[in-house]
């Protein structure tokens, strides 16, 4: 007994010395709490939201030549650029030539330079940076010779010249012009050819830019190549036959077989591996396995200092210039940490923690303003909730299923039940943050369908496609006679049920709220609507490689949540049918209208910009005519964080790795 | 006994290679594609094609399953684990730091599960149906019932969001703490998911040993013992506890053994980077190669253990190793 108490004394003891009242968190540092992280630092790898913060505020958009401000506007970057001209040679490419301010340096005091600039043009475009296990960010897209560098038959980049120390140019394919956001093409960021390209070097001369290897030997390069590129050049020739038999007898399997081998045995060799390429490939691959993880250079407001145990602590760097606006960081460490979400708003009352971002949950919110050691700062978010379908298979590649789906949803129901009355109804694929709903949102809204649940104008649109009739294949369908038990179908005149198959994820309130709503309604249209709830990477799956998945497929719609892209161009976001038949195209929408104004809204001059409302407005309108998705949901985001928190003006388009030199925090 | 230890280890064998088939028979028929898992993502078609066909081989799915199997059986006895799909680097990058952790909060659990259950465990035995047992009874009942997600957040609500004493949960953070504060600070973290864990162990412990221990005290030679004018000490630890070692052994053995073993419920609610953690991501991200090969590693502690208690039981019970 005595021993029990003792130790019960002990324990509680050892309670006391760890359990004193928590301090809140120190002034020179904010803490910010996120979901789990993936620890990927650097441009090329991973897809985490919060790891993105972390890779921003480091090395992206500070020192590009091209700003793109917190109200989603490009600017030309005056803290990097001293002077830029523009010229336009005969045939119609434009060339910028950016002069750099020498004042510009990294993280540990070393000077950034023009080559910085170059090599940050030409490694992440280079197929060595895809063969090093990377992604491809698309940099360097739309300048003279990027698909021959990026596809490895080239090995310099035709558009881009190192020209001195502090000046380098890149010169648009006139092929990509005119482009609305033509100075995205020229907007360049640094990358430390110290740290990334330690092997190598930039050369450049009329040809272009190209990466040499420092120890390799130049002179017997174009020998090693010529053996390569003839090699390459057959290959390809027998695949273009190999594809060129398919066409005249697609049917013919063997043929089909051997065209996938020749491919196959092409892509093997396309990408001509000479010296200089497997110095750079060394150099990048060490990039994966270390920078990668602990980016040990940066030229943002903070420098990296460790990632352990799901937390990222971030020092100030010293010898950041400023942001566009001249502004530094003034809090010392940044500290991005895992917390546990269902009490991430908690921790921000109780001081845990300094910030947590994006939050949805109503109630969440409710209590954040209701407390009085927070404050909270909303914003509508630049994306939306939707329900995507594939247009290309199954019962959804009939508009008018589809419109019948729109029919059956309340939407306004998810947006109460879900997101707590925090978010709005979109009719299209807008946003309300998005510069041209600013200017037309009103004319958007007289133009387009404000769609709600409606059984009778489901039933409405259904008439209009093959799924018109009894199960007998012949007798019209009663919409007076569905029941909500789903007996009484719809069936084409082939005596086929009208079957939609949803996949959602687990755990999801949007796909609980989908599986609540269309279980109910749809019926009462005829449809059999079936839901089946799987982890989020068999969802992407099937969203994605859907149409690679022959007599496997299985569904048509899909529950996600997507976030428009900076800038608005529609053609990458993938809604052009040169997309269809890849992941890109997620919808596999194909339409000539939709494809028109597509191409029309990017071809406009960037002065342009009332001719852009105009034909976004057609754009909108023809998309909804389609209705590849049913958006569910426009968020209203809402930022929560100490009240010794200032300056934390986040926007739709601006997290706060954007906006951090802004932030301040001040004793309470 | 040495005959003992190898016929048990020669079983072990063939029980281990078993699971491992099994497991890599589970792994190959899990749907998605694990080429694509291994795949960056923002590749164009034409990269695409390319690099599946590369992951293809590099996986070695190019040959047949029983070379596959055998491969990666060599590898994982070479320490090559194969590469996760969720975080693009090799398995055992990854779960490097989270087993850390988790021992380290296992270990806290286990010195107070033992200290506490086995002394507790005795005493209730000895003590039948007082008021001491009862309680412990009744708190044992009541806590092993009880989820362990719903402990966790109530310690949470009085701990950190009333007393404002302890943090939500999350991990220490060794780049801006160091020395005393930085020990502070893990034991600040440690403290909740420690007692969540240590409560709920506890209670199951304490029945197993108050069990095994009445069982004992009830047998003849007790009697016998106390007849003889023996201390009552020396008949409850020297002769009760003695015999009721066996299913304490496995207890222990076991205990000892879950070490590695991540609470993944725990670790998710207090934010702790532990391995249990790591295994729910990855089972919700279909990480194939993560999952296999750390239910493999726990296969092999599973077995491992098995057989220590074996042995354990031969030294424990002379009448095992006879036999």
């Amino acid at each position: 007994m005595k021993k029990l108490l003792s130790m019960t004394l002990a324990l509680a003891l050892m309670l006391s010395l760890a359990g004193t009242a928590m301090a809140a968190t120190p002034l020179d540092t904010l803490v910010i709490g996120v979901p789990p992280m993936n620890g990927d630092f650097i441009n090329g790898f991973g897809n985490s939201s919060y790891d993105a913060y972390i890779k921003r505020v480091l090395n992206a958009n500070y020192y590009s030549t091209v700003y793109l401000t917190p109200a989603d506007e490009m600017v030309i970057n005056t803290v990097v650029v001293k002077d830029f001209t523009v010229e336009e040679n005969e045939a119609g490419d434009k060339t910028y030539t950016w002069v750099l301010h020498d004042d510009l340096k990294w993280s540990d005091g070393s000077a950034i330079t023009a080559k910085d600039y170059v090599f940050g043009t030409l490694y992440p475009s280079s197929p060595a940076w895809v063969e090093a296990g990377a992604s491809d960010g698309s940099t360097g897209y739309g300048l003279v010779g990027y698909e021959a560098w990026n596809s490895g038959d080239a090995d310099v980049f035709a558009g881009v010249q190192l020209i001195d120390d502090y000046t380098f140019s890149v010169t648009i394919d006139h092929e990509a012009l005119p482009y609305f956001y033509e100075i995205s093409y020229a907007g360049i960021g640094p990358a430390p050819i110290s740290v990334y390209g330690a092997n190598v070097d930039i050369v450049s001369d009329e040809n272009g830019a190209k990466v040499v290897g420092k120890e390799v030997d130049q002179a017997g390069i174009e020998a090693e190549r010529a053996p390569l590129v003839e090699a390459a050049a057959a290959a390809k020739a027998a695949a273009e036959e190999a594809a060129a038999a398919v066409k005249a007898s697609p049917e013919d399997e063997e043929l089909v077989a051997a065209a996938e081998e020749a491919q196959a045995a092409y892509n093997a060799v396309r990408v001509i591996k000479d010296a200089n390429y497997a110095a750079l490939l060394a150099d990048l691959q060490n990039v994966a396995a270390t920078e990668r993880f602990a980016p040990s250079i940066s030229y943002g407001p903070y420098k990296f200092i460790s990632f352990e145990n799901q937390t990222v602590t971030l020092e100030i760097n010293e010898y950041f210039k400023g942001d566009i606006n001249g502004n530094k960081p003034s809090i010392k460490y940044i500290v991005q940490k895992n917390i546990p979400q269902d009490t991430d708003v908690d921790q921000v009352i109780a001081g845990d923690v300094d910030v947590v971002t994006g939050v949805i949950e109503g109630k969440k919110i409710e209590a954040a303003k209701a407390s009085d050691t927070t404050k909270t700062h909303s914003y509508f978010r630049n994306g939306y909730g939707m329900l995507s379908m594939h247009t290309d298979w199954g019962v959804t590649a009939d508009p008018n299923v589809r419109w019948a789906l729109g029919y059956l949803i309340d939407r306004n129901a998810v947006i109460d039940h879900v997101l707590g009355g925090y978010g709005g109804v979109v009719h299209g694929e807008y946003g309300f943050a998005q510069w041209m709903y600013q200017e037309a949102g009103a004319e958007l809204e007289e133009i387009l369908i404000p769609f709600s649940l409606n059984i009778d104008k489901a039933n409405e649109m259904l008439d209009l496609s093959e799924w018109k009739y009894e199960a007998d294949g012949v007798t019209a369908f009663d919409p007076s006679k569905a029941t909500a038990d789903g007996s009484y179908l719809r069936h084409n005149d082939k005596k086929e049920p009208l079957v939609i198959r949803h996949l959602g994820t687990v755990d999801n309130e949007v796909t609980d709220i989908i599986e609540i709503q269309y279980l109910a309604n749809a019926p009462q249209a005829g449809i059999q609507f079936e839901v089946t709830k799987s982890d989020f990477n068999a969802l992407l799956d099937n969203y994605y490689y859907g149409y690679e998945m022959g007599d496997d497929r299985q569904y048509s719609t899909f529950n996600l949540a997507s976030n428009f892209g900076r800038p608005f161009d529609p053609y990458f976001a993938s809604w052009h049918s040169d997309f269809a038949g890849t992941w890109q195209n997620s919808t596999q929408l194909r339409d000539a209208e939709l494809d028109s104004y597509i191409i029309e809204m990017r071809s406009l001059d960037p002065e342009q910009k009332d001719e852009f409302v105009d034909v976004w407005l057609k754009y909108q309108k023809r998309w909804q005519e389609l209705l590849p998705q049913i958006p569910l949901y426009s968020n209203e985001y809402t930022d929560v964080m100490a009240n010794n928190v200032e300056g934390f003006n986040t926007t739709p388009f601006a997290t706060w790795d954007y906006i951090i030199c802004e932030v301040t925090k001040t004793a309470n | 006994m040495l005959k003992y230890f190898i016929k048990r280890v020669l079983v072990l064998i063939p029980v281990f290679l078993c699971i491992t088939v099994i497991l890599f028979s589970i792994n190959k028929l899990m749907p998605g594609d694990p080429v694509r898992a291994m795949l960056p993502t923002n590749l164009k078609h034409d990269q695409y094609l390319a690099a599946y066909d590369a992951m293809y081989i590099k996986l070695g799915l190019d040959k047949s399953l029983p070379e596959q199997y055998w491969s990666w059986l060599t590898n994982m006895f070479r320490g090559e684990f194969g590469w996760s799909s969720m975080n693009n680097r090799p398995v055992a990058d990854v779960v490097a730091e989270p087993i850390r952790n988790t021992v380290i909060l296992n270990f806290g659990v286990i010195i107070i599960q033992l200290l506490i259950s086995i002394p507790v465990g005795i005493w209730c035995a000895v003590k039948r149906r007082s008021v001491f047992d009862n309680f412990w009874q009744v708190f044992s009942l009541v806590t092993w019932s009880m989820p362990s997600f719903f402990i966790a957040l109530c310690l949470i609500y009085l701990f950190s969001v009333v007393l404002g004493w302890l943090p939500f949960g999350g991990m220490p953070n060794s780049a801006l703490l160091s020395g005393w504060a930085y020990i502070a600070s893990w034991l600040r973290h440690l403290v909740l998911p420690t007692v969540v864990l240590s409560l709920i162990s506890i209670a199951s412990t304490i029945r197993i040993i108050r069990n095994a221990m009445i069982d004992a005290l009830n047998q003849d030679y007790i009697r016998t013992a106390r007849a003889k004018g023996l201390q009552e000490k020396v008949v409850i630890y020297s002769h009760a506890f003695r015999n009721a070692l066996i299913p304490v052994s496995t207890v222990v053995v076991a205990t000892f053994f879950s070490l590695f073993a991540g609470s993944t419920i725990t670790e998710t609610v207090f934010a702790w980077n532990g391995i249990g953690k790591v295994m729910i991501g990855a089972i919700h991200m279909r990480d194939t190669m993560l999952i296999t090969t750390m239910n493999s590693f726990f296969s092999l502690l599973s077995v491992t253990a098995v057989l220590i208690s074996d042995i354990v039981y031969g030294f424990v019970d002379p009448r095992i190793r006879l036999s």
